[in-house]
């Protein structure tokens, strides 16, 4: 069962993405600041398929909670897709430096794109069953950063 | 004859005898007295001479004593002229010395005032100026710098060792001196401020050029970097804060076209089209104000790869087809022949740049369409976007590039769905970011235009 995690602080962009993920019939579960998404990843079972971050988020950034992620056993084999509107290559090499496969920038794309590219990736992940081996192709719309990855 | 006498003669001719005898002794005698007052003669003679001799001499020791006084006379006079004219030569020159002296007075003086002025300047310059001599002493240091250390008269290991390890002040300074080039640090650390520390060899040539010290300048621009960075943190804030509300714009919107578009009438539907596309809009144009920002600070990173230019535009242009038909505009690509090189840099930054050539011409072409051409020469691959549109006039020509560039009456007569105007400004400083040149080759009022992008072919 695919269960896609979403940490989201604004509700607006909250909204729309429940909306989008739920229009294409996956199960969602949502954080509301960098805490409780971590406190949350930790706990839920199963775990998810999938963690979408946010960047910019009270308590605890996008980037703390992937570091904490990387960091537990059980969930550094997720992939993580970073998606926030800090439009910088500097913050996109980070979070892929730091593991992300993925960096969007949320206004460059439709939900139902970003929702398409989450079914990608998790599309490849599963076809290679935790031997996670996605290759995402380079590309730069002003700054909605992917990268070519192996991990 | 006397021989001849004998006895025979002797009685009677006695006389005879002695007459003949002494007529005999007569020429004797005369042979004497001729050979006596010849002898005398010559002895007379020889004293005459000797004596005439002796007065030659004398004279001629006299005339040679003459000559000698005329002579000693004459090197005397000859002297003195000498005296006197060294006399006079010494009078002129220490006439000269004096005048060289009290010019180099007066040069010294000159120098002294300009050594003031110099020092009275350097005093005055608001950073801190430090003058090295070829012995690592400070020669110089001027007020702002005995402030910005806490110190008077600081010592080079002194300021050296107030950098700690981040910065190596006195490697900088030796290979200033042995490279002998200019040597700019921008952002030194120190204590809480930022420093820019350039350090230029003083090179003086005499037969050679030669390192005889240097000058080293530390100038604050803390104010400046925190200015610079609190400009990049609004920048960065800004178009956050302002791409969040246009996500939900843009997202919300795509997402009524998608889940109720065919449940809505058609005025229904374009009004979700139209917040759309505005919202597309807008986001476009704050990502244009971010990157304008980053360009004109330089902190903009361009890949730099070899990338096929004509496949990229064709890409382009089939991402164009559809605003191209929509005004019944062809929109066609001049392929070149086979083996045409590789461009040099940034493809996406490349795209960007092409599609807003594309998007120009489409937007200022109200009949006729677009061709895109290609040229190799020189090392150097050049993109050809060339309209049938409305043309530029001389005028706007020079405004093409610059910012905001729909500033003006044409603005009125323009759309001005173009957004912001940055478009060719931004496309300009990513063409000049890359190496390349970004341009307007020709254009004549309802005839068109065709604007060029030259980028380095790769070797």
């Amino acid at each position: 069962m695919i269960k896609i995690f979403i940490a989201e602080d604004d509700p607006l962009m909250a909204r729309m993405y429940e909306k989008a993920f739920k229009m294409s019939g996956h199960a969602i579960e949502m954080a509301f600041d960098g805490e409780e998404a971590i406190t949350k990843l930790k706990n839920i079972d199963p775990r998810p398929t999938v963690i979408l971050l946010d960047i910019m988020m009270p308590k605890k950034s996008g980037f703390e909670v992937l570091a904490e992620v990387k960091k537990d056993a059980g969930l550094k084999g997720i992939p993580v897709i970073m998606l926030t509107n800090l439009a910088g290559k500097e913050d996109a090499e980070k979070a892929l430096g730091m593991g992300a496969v993925l960096y969007l920038v949320k206004s460059q794309y439709d939900p139902k794109q970003v929702v398409d590219k989450v079914s990608e990736i998790i599309a490849g992940y599963s076809r290679k069953e935790n031997v996670p081996e996605v290759k995402v192709e380079v590309k730069d719309i002003p700054e909605g950063k992917e990268k070519k990855k192996k991990k | 004859m006397h021989r001849r006498l004998g006895r025979r003669r002797l009685r009677g001719g006695m006389q005879d005898y002695i007459r003949n005898f002494m007529n005999s002794i007569d020429p004797e005698l005369e042979r004497l007295r001729f050979d006596y007052e010849e002898q005398l003669a010559w002895h007379r003679a020889r004293d005459r001479a000797s004596k005439v001799l002796m007065q030659a001499r004398t004279r001629d020791n006299d005339l040679q004593t003459q000559w000698q006084l005329v002579n000693i006379a004459n090197t005397e006079k000859a002297m003195l002229n000498l005296l006197e004219d060294a006399r006079g030569l010494e009078e002129e020159l220490m006439k000269q010395k004096a005048g060289v002296e009290q010019e180099v007075q007066q040069r010294t003086r000159e120098l002294k005032e300009e050594q003031a002025k110099l020092a009275a300047a350097i005093q005055g310059l608001s950073f801190s100026f430090f003058m090295i001599d070829g012995n690592d002493r400070v020669i110089m240091v001027n007020s702002a710098a005995e402030k910005l250390f806490g110190r008077s008269d600081p010592a080079l290991d002194w300021i050296a060792g107030q950098f700690g390890g981040a910065f190596d002040f006195l490697a900088d300074l030796r290979r200033c001196r042995e490279e002998k080039t200019v040597i700019d640090n921008q952002g030194v650390a120190y204590g809480s401020k930022f420093l820019r520390v350039f350090t230029a060899p003083i090179i003086m040539i005499r037969d050679h050029e030669e390192v005889i010290g240097a000058v080293v300048l530390f100038e604050d621009i803390t104010e400046a970097r925190l200015m610079e960075r609190s400009r990049e943190e609004f920048f960065a804030i800004a178009s956050h804060e302002l791409r969040t509300p246009l996500t939900a714009i843009r997202g919300n919107a795509s997402m009524l076209r998608d889940m109720f578009g065919e449940k809505l009438d058609k005025d229904a539907q374009e009004m979700i089209a139209d917040i759309y596309s505005g919202s597309i809009r807008l986001i476009g144009i704050v990502n244009d104000f971010l990157d304008v920002s980053r360009l004109e600070q330089k902190k903009f990173d361009f890949a730099k790869m070899p990338f096929d230019i004509v496949e990229l535009a064709e890409k382009v242009v089939r991402g164009s087809e559809e605003m191209a038909q929509a005004k019944k505009l062809y929109l066609k690509v001049e392929k070149p022949a086979d083996g045409f090189p590789m461009a040099f840099g940034d493809s996406e930054r490349t795209e960007q740049i092409i599609f807003n050539l594309i998007g120009n011409a489409v937007h200022y072409t109200r009949e006729g369409g677009i061709t895109v051409g290609f040229e190799n020469k020189n090392n150097a691959i050049t993109v050809f976007v060339a309209d049938t549109g409305i043309g530029i006039s001389p005028q706007y020509q020079s405004r093409l590039f610059k910012k905001f560039q729909q500033a003006g009456e044409d603005a009125l007569v323009r759309d001005v769905s173009k957004g912001t105007g940055l478009g060719l400004y931004i496309s300009k400083l990513l063409a000049d970011g890359m190496g390349g040149q970004l341009g307007l080759l020709k254009s004549e009022l309802n005839k068109g235009s065709i604007f060029y992008l030259t980028l380095p072919a790769k070797s």
